[in-house]
């Protein structure tokens, strides 16, 4: 073998050694993916409420309602302050879990869940969620941008540590962990926002606080 | 043996060197990092195989091993081709043969004791049994020594 010949083979040999080492290692690292269940009928959730999610309310609670919204979806913000209401009267006695279901007709949608996320990462999911609902028509029409800059604004408000914020908003992480909530919505059988689902079972919209009311006082008794 | 089939020979070393080193490379980096080893194709003791006991000779992690086992019979394998020195050809030879006594031992370890195998674990023996094969091919293609009378 020539020289020339001989550098060239022991060099790629290095690099390939490093690169295979590098994507070994990367692969390793990179944290598991938990399996998407199986479809349901189209009436019941697809996946129990897990401990890692955005739930408030009683612990083991009787009652557990979960919310599959959209953070631009105007009837998703209409049902905010009933859901607010109930979820404050019933502290005690329910659980409320909202999943991401990010509509792709919404273009803010997604942005919005990445920012609720990354709120969360720093323990203010719900102050973040609270005040992406409550400023709905503020950013709604936005594009991306000035709507990235409204929601930084929330996040100086929050008093948010705003360099990780806008990491985990644009992390990996972050996009799956929506994107899952949104699969898992999917084989639960939704198809529209807001979509509630009581203790796993699909239930008709209510149509107002009242009729919440009703419905959970209803299972309560059972 | 024509030049050819013998370069053939070596790059199927080398090839398989490199999937070994990676595949042990992965269970190394999964035994630091801590998270559990997920099973594919049907395997389901993937978690259990790499965190028994068994799993460490001499206080070393048995993936440490493999990722520098596999790493020497690769640069062996490449010093070969470089400079053809028989000696290396029987370097190779005793290091595959080491490596596939010990993954027949690995595969009785997974089989009887723990009753549980992992993929990557399976993978690697594979790899150091056909490692042991081309290495015994590659012995018998070097010229036997005349001897003068």
């Amino acid at each position: 073998m020539d020289t020339q010949k001989r550098i060239i083979v022991w060099v790629s040999a290095v690099l390939v050694i490093g690169i295979t080492a590098i994507a070994a290692w990367q692969i390793a690292k990179a944290p598991p993916k938990t399996p998407l269940p199986p479809r349901t009928a189209g009436d019941t959730l697809a996946e129990p409420v897990g401990p890692n999610e955005w739930t408030k309310g009683a612990k083991d609670a009787k009652v557990s309602i979960v919310e599959y919204s959209d953070f631009q979806c105007p009837a998703c913000g209409a049902y905010y302050p009933v859901v607010e209401k109930i979820t404050a009267e019933y502290a005690d006695k329910v659980s409320f879990t909202y999943r991401h279901f990010p509509l792709p007709q919404h273009k803010n949608a997604e942005r919005t869940a990445y920012a609720a996320e990354a709120a969360g990462k720093q323990g203010k999911f719900w102050e973040m969620y609270s005040m992406i609902f409550e400023h709905q028509k503020d950013w709604s029409d936005l594009g991306a941008p000035q709507a990235e800059e409204i929601l930084l604004g929330y996040a100086t408000e929050l008093k948010l540590d705003l360099n990780l914020f806008k990491k985990d908003m644009s992390s990996t992480e972050t996009r799956d962990h929506v994107k899952r909530d949104k699969d898992v919505g999917i084989r639960s059988g939704v198809n529209s926002t807001p979509s509630f689902y009581l203790n796993g079972k699909k239930m008709q919209n209510p149509r107002g606080y009242e009729e919440f009311k009703v419905i959970i006082d209803k299972e309560l008794a059972k | 043996m024509p030049p050819t089939i013998s370069k053939f020979l070596i790059g199927a070393i080398v090839l398989l060197a490199l999937i070994g080193f990676a595949d042990s490379t992965f269970l190394f980096a999964k035994r630091i990092v801590g998270t559990p080893i997920p099973c594919v194709l049907g395997f389901s003791g993937c978690d259990e195989v790499a965190k028994s006991p068994h799993s460490v000779l001499f206080g070393i992690p048995l993936s440490a091993l493999g990722t520098v086992f596999y790493l020497a019979i690769g640069i062996i394998a490449l010093l070969y081709a470089d400079t053809k020195k028989v000696l290396l050809a029987k370097l190779l030879l005793g290091a595959t043969t080491i490596g596939f006594l010990m993954s027949v031992y690995f595969i009785y370890v997974q089989g009887f004791l723990i009753k549980a195998f992992c993929i990557y674990c399976v993978i690697s023996a594979i790899i150091s049994t056909a490692l042991f094969t081309l290495g015994i091919i590659l012995y018998r293609t070097l010229p036997t020594p005349r001897k003068d009378l």
